[in-house]
């Protein structure tokens, strides 16, 4: 580097309008070992700032730190959403649970006479068919029952079993 | 803004923050402390980082409140004046290089606000936005600061090694 540069930009950075970028020059500059006699105190300034730099440098590694305190947030945020979401689930089913029950009680079919045929004739002929469909049934039950009446004769035969033990004791008297 | 993104975008800061809050708090360990709390704090603003013009900045001005609250907590309990103790490492002391001395000795006589301002610029390489931000000034009147703050090192190092020529 030419050394009128930096005598520019040693100016320019005693009136503070240097850049970064040119200030970096600066130290890389005055690091050198063989330097001119006239900036001594230059040198040494620069010399501070290196020294002061390493010396508030973080003692460590600042980025593997960050990581590790933002990966344990992370683990905690992402099991607290998997609890977040069973327990939403299940009070949604709850929800909907009560919700259907409630529903049920409520909607108990009201018995309700409607009209289900238009035309007469065909209710008439309807019910007279159901009827008919019940009368045939129970006649069907009835002539089972007519084996009952011979029961009823075998008891009439056994009156005189009766008449017999009469006797007997008229007898006795 | 996704893990991912953060962990690219985000953390890299961390070193640049690092050395903010260890200038503005004197103290690695507090630093450290100030310096996840920053991170937290973005880390649970992630989904809204990308609405800001500038990230830097808003890490810059969260982190110099975050500084400034443990500054109080420590006058509360300790009762020393911390911004002053910052640079005053015992350890330097024993310098090889005289000049070097010298000018750590010189730093401390800067009144507080340029010094910080010097100590920022020259030793940490913050922009001049950020210092103005950081120490609750314009930018013009950093540079201004610095201005003042530079020739009168120079001068007075010249003075020492004009002193410690003539006297040899």
């Amino acid at each position: 580097m030419e050394y009128k540069e930096i005598e520019d930009i040693l100016n320019r950075y005693l009136e503070g309008e240097s850049t970064l970028e040119e200030e970096a020059m600066l130290k890389e500059y005055f690091s050198q070992a063989s330097l001119p006699a006239e900036h001594r105190e230059m040198k040494d300034l620069f010399q501070y700032f290196a020294d002061a730099n390493l010396e508030t440098a973080p003692h460590f590694d600042v980025s593997a730190e960050l990581n590790s305190v933002i990966e344990k947030e992370w683990k905690k945020e992402t099991r607290n959403s998997f609890r977040r979401v069973v327990a939403w689930v299940g009070s949604a089913a709850a929800v909907l649970v009560l919700t259907f029950g409630i529903y049920q009680y409520m909607e108990k079919p009201e018995s309700v006479i409607k009209d289900t045929y238009k035309d007469p004739k065909l209710a008439y002929a309807e019910t007279k068919r159901a009827l008919l469909l019940v009368s045939r049934t129970m006649n069907r039950s009835t002539t089972s029952m007519k084996y009952l009446s011979k029961v009823d004769q075998s008891f009439n035969h056994m009156k005189k079993v009766a008449e017999i033990d009469q006797v007997i004791n008229s007898v006795k008297n | 803004m996704t893990k991912e993104d953060f962990q690219k975008q985000v953390i890299p800061m961390g070193d640049k923050m690092y050395r903010i809050a260890y200038r503005l708090l004197g103290n690695s360990e507090t630093a450290k402390d100030a310096l996840q709390e920053l991170f937290l704090k973005l880390w649970e603003m992630r989904s809204e980082l990308h609405k800001l013009t500038s990230i830097d900045a808003f890490a810059c001005t969260v982190l110099k409140n975050k500084c400034l609250d443990k500054l109080r907590l420590q006058k509360d309990t300790v009762d020393i004046d911390v911004l002053k103790t910052v640079g005053n490492n015992p350890e330097a002391a024993f310098e090889q290089n005289e000049g070097v001395a010298e000018i750590r000795k010189l730093m401390q006589m800067l009144p507080e606000k340029q010094r910080i301002i010097m100590q920022m610029r020259d030793i940490d390489s913050h922009t001049f936005e950020e210092i103005a931000l950081l120490v609750d000034t314009s930018v013009n009147n950093v540079r201004v600061q610095l201005c003042i703050a530079r020739k009168w090192i120079k001068e007075e190092l010249v003075k020492i090694y004009n002193y410690g020529i003539q006297r040899d």
